[in-house]
C-alpha cells in the first residue's frame, strides 16, 4: 500500500542536549561513588587512595545533574511542588526524593571517610550504594515506562542505564587521576598498579554493556514492524554515524584493544586515552537513545528532525551548549575546589558538631593511610 | 503576592481548575467524542475554533486534521482524521506527571493545572499520541500590561470550561457537517452512546491500553497510528 502524508501537525523533539547530559552526569556520579565504596564496604584496602577523589567528584557530578534538569524546566521556581504533591506513579517523582537521599547520605560517608571513621563509613556505604544505583535505574525507567516511544520502551532500559553508569564513572575517575598524576607530579603518588587493576574492572563492565547492546537490537530487530524500524535508525538512519561509529568503535571497541594490550594498557596513557574515549562513547550513547527515542514520530510519518525550531526544546543549540558547558566549568572548578577546602570544612563541621578535632586524622586527609 | 495579581490569577479559568470543586467533576456523567468519518470533509474549522476558544499559541495545535492520501492513480483517496486528545481512561500522562498537574476528573475529562505545572515535560513524552505541547502563550483573559506567560504542558481539555457551563466544545459546535458529536457516555439516550452501540467504531492505537474516549466511524485503521509513508 501507498501511503503518503498530505497535512499533518509537526510534532518535534521536547528533550534536547540538557536532559541528554542529566544520564550522563547521574551516571558518571552512581560509577564513582561505587567505586569509592570499593575500599570501605568491600574491603579491598588498596583503592582507599582513589575513594577521596571518588566520592567528592560524585558529589560534584549529582549537583551537576541537578542543574541540567533544572535548567531545562520552564517552570524551575515550581520545583517545591515536587515535595508537596509527590505522585507514586511517576518516575520523575522518584527521582526528586532518590537523588535527594542521595545526596544527603553521600555528604555523610563523605564527612566519615574524610574524619577517617572507618566504621561509620561502611555503614553509610552499605547504605548508600543502593541509593546510589537506584538513582541510576530510576533514571532508566523515566525514558524506559513511556510505551508511546517504541525505542525506549524496552525493559533492558534500567540495566542498560545502570551498566553504562558504572562504565562511565570508572572512565572518568580514571581520566581524573590519570590527569592528577600527570599534571600535579609534586602531590600524593597512586599506585599504577590501582590504575591498572581499575582498567581492568573497565573492560568487564565494557564488555557487559556490550553484551546488553546486542541483545536489545537483537530483539528489536526480530519484532514487529514499528520497533525494526526504530532500531533502524541505529544501524543506517541519521544516528548511524553516532551509533556505529562513535558509540560502539569510538567508546566501546578502541577502548577495549587499548586496554588488553599488554603494551598500551600497562602505560598511563593508555589507560587515559582508553578511559576518556569511554566516557565519549556514553555520552553518545545516551544521545542517541534519548534524542533517537524521540525521532520516532508518534503519528506523522518519516522521521523527526533534530533541530530546534519544530516543537518545543526551550532552548536554541547554541544556549543549550552554554548553558551545558557553563555547568561543565561549574563542575570542574568545584571539584578543583572541593578537593582543596573539604579537609578544612570537614574541620569545621567537627567543631560546630563538638567533636575533638585534634585527635583524628582530619588535619592530613589526603595520606596514604595504611 | 499582591491582591490585584491574586485575583487576576482567580480569574483565569486555568488556575480555576485547581479549586478542588472543579478537579472532580460530575461523578456520574464519562464524556466521550465521536467522530464520524464518512461525513467529515476535512475543512479544518474544528482547528480554527479550537485556537480561537483556548488561545492556543502559534506552532501548537489542541486540536487539528490528519490528512493523508492512500493508492496510487486511479485508486486513490485522501483520508481525514480529525485528531485531539484522546482522554483515555487510563491516562500515561497522569502516571508521568511528578507534581500532580495533569489530573483526571471523574467526569472522564484530563486536565492540567498551569499553577503548578512545573514544565518537565514528562507527560509530552508520555503521551502516545502526540496530544500534549508546550504552551509558552500568555494566561487566559490576560491583563495586557501584566502578561504572564504559562510556560506549562497544555492539551485539549474537552473545552471543560464549556462543557460545565452547558455548552459543547468548540470544535463540536463549529463543524459544519456534524461529523464530531459529543455527549455523555453513561445516558443510554445520548447521540454518542447510540453511535457507539450502533457502529463499528475505533480507536487509535488501542492495543495500548489507554482506553480512550475518542471513537472513529469509518477509519482506516492504518492510517491512525504512526504513518509508514512510501514514496511512490
Amino acid at each position: 500500500m501507498v501511503f503518503q502524508e498530505v497535512y499533518n501537525v509537526q510534532h518535534g523533539l521536547i528533550w534536547g542536549l540538557l536532559i541528554t547530559s542529566f544520564p550522563f552526569f547521574t551516571g558518571l556520579s552512581a560509577g564513582s561513588f561505587t567505586l569509592s565504596t570499593l575500599a570501605y564496604v568491600f574491603d579491598k584496602k588498596e583503592y582507599k587512595v582513589i575513594s577521596k577523589n571518588a566520592v567528592l567528584m560524585a558529589i560534584v557530578l549529582l549537583l551537576m545533574a541537578n542543574m541540567t534538569l533544572l535548567a531545562d524546566t520552564t517552570q524551575p521556581t515550581r520545583i517545591y511542588n515536587t515535595f508537596l504533591y509527590p505522585n507514586i506513579a511517576s518516575m520523575f517523582s522518584w527521582a526528586t526524593f532518590i537523588i535527594s537521599a542521595y545526596l544527603l547520605c553521600s555528604l555523610i560517608y563523605a564527612y566519615y571517610i574524610f574524619t577517617g571513621n572507618d566504621k561509620f563509613a561502611k555503614i553509610m556505604g552499605i547504605i548508600c550504594i543502593p541509593v546510589a544505583l537506584g538513582v541510576h535505574a530510576d533514571t532508566g525507567f523515566v525514558f524506559g515506562l513511556n510505551k508511546g516511544m517504541v525505542l525506549w520502551h524496552t525493559a533492558l532500559m534500567p540495566v542498560l542505564f545502570l551498566v553504562s553508569a558504572l562504565t562511565s564513572g570508572i572512565a572518568l575517575l580514571i581520566v581524573v587521576v590519570v590527569i592528577k598524576e600527570k599534571f600535579f607530579p609534586d602531590e600524593k603518588k597512586v599506585d599504577p598498579e590501582i590504575i591498572y587493576s581499575i582498567g581492568n574492572l573497565l573492560i568487564f563492565f565494557l564488555v557487559l554493556e556490550f553484551f546488553l547492546d546486542i541483545v536489545d537490537i537483537t530483539t528489536m530487530l526480530y519484532s514487529a514492524a514499528e520497533e525494526y524500524e526504530a532500531i533502524m535508525l541505529w544501524l543506517s538512519g541519521p544516528l548511524s554515524f553516532s551509533f556505529i561509529w562513535i558509540q560502539i568503535v569510538i567508546g566501546g571497541i578502541i577502548p577495549l584493544l587499548i586496554l588488553s594490550h599488554p603494551k598500551t594498557g600497562r602505560t598511563y596513557f593508555g589507560q587515559g586515552l582508553a578511559a576518556a574515549l569511554v566516557v565519549i562513547g556514553t555520552f553518545a550513547m545516551r544521545f542517541n537513545v534519548i534524542v533517537g527515542g524521540q525521532m520516532i514520530p508518534k503519528s506523522e510519518a518519516g522521521l523527526v528532525p533534530y533541530t530546534h525550531e519544530i516543537g518545543y526544546i526551550g532552548y536554541t543549540l547554541i544556549e543549550e551548549i552554554m548553558l551545558l558547558s557553563g555547568i561543565i566549568l561549574f563542575g570542574i572548578v568545584a571539584y578543583i575546589l572541593a578537593l582543596k577546602y573539604t579537609p578544612k570544612i570537614v574541620t569545621l563541621v567537627d567543631g560546630i558538631i563538638g567533636k575533638n578535632a585534634n585527635d583524628s586524622s582530619t588535619e592530613v586527609p589526603f595520606e596514604l593511610e595504611e | 503576592m499582591g491582591k490585584k495579581k491574586l485575583d487576576r490569577i482567580n480569574e483565569n479559568w486555568g488556575p480555576k481548575y485547581s479549586r478542588p470543586e472543579f478537579r472532580h467533576g460530575e461523578p456520574d456523567k464519562k464524556y466521550a467524542m465521536v467522530i464520524d468519518l464518512r461525513k467529515c470533509v476535512g475543512c479544518h474549522a474544528c482547528s480554527i475554533a479550537c485556537k480561537q476558544e483556548n488561545e492556543v499559541p502559534l506552532k501548537h495545535y489542541r486540536s487539528w486534521v490528519k490528512k493523508i492520501e492512500k493508492g496510487t492513480y486511479p485508486n486513490v483517496k485522501t483520508f481525514n482524521l480529525p485528531r485531539l486528545c484522546n482522554q483515555c481512561d487510563r491516562p500515561p500522562c497522569v502516571l508521568a506527571c511528578p507534581v500532580r498537574a495533569s489530573f483526571k476528573r471523574e467526569d472522564g475529562i484530563t486536565l492540567v493545572d498551569f499553577n503548578r505545572c512545573m514544565g518537565c515535560k514528562a507527560c509530552i513524552a508520555a503521551c502516545p499520541y502526540n496530544a500534549r505541547f508546550m504552551n509558552e502563550g500568555p494566561y487566559t483573559n490576560h491583563d495586557p500590561e501584566h502578561t504572564e506567560y504559562k510556560d506549562t504542558a497544555d492539551k485539549c481539555s474537552f473545552c471543560a470550561h464549556r462543557v460545565d457551563n452547558g455548552a459543547l466544545p468548540a470544535c463540536v459546535l463549529s463543524c459544519m457537517t456534524k461529523a464530531r458529536v459529543f455527549g455523555d457516555m453513561n445516558d443510554p439516550n445520548s447521540e454518542v452512546s447510540k453511535l457507539i452501540h450502533l457502529y463499528p467504531t475505533q480507536l487509535i492505537k488501542a492495543g495500548l491500553g489507554t482506553e480512550p474516549k475518542v471513537f472513529y466511524i469509518d477509519a482506516d485503521t492504518s492510517i491512525m497510528g504512526r504513518v509508514q509513508e512510501e514514496k511512490r
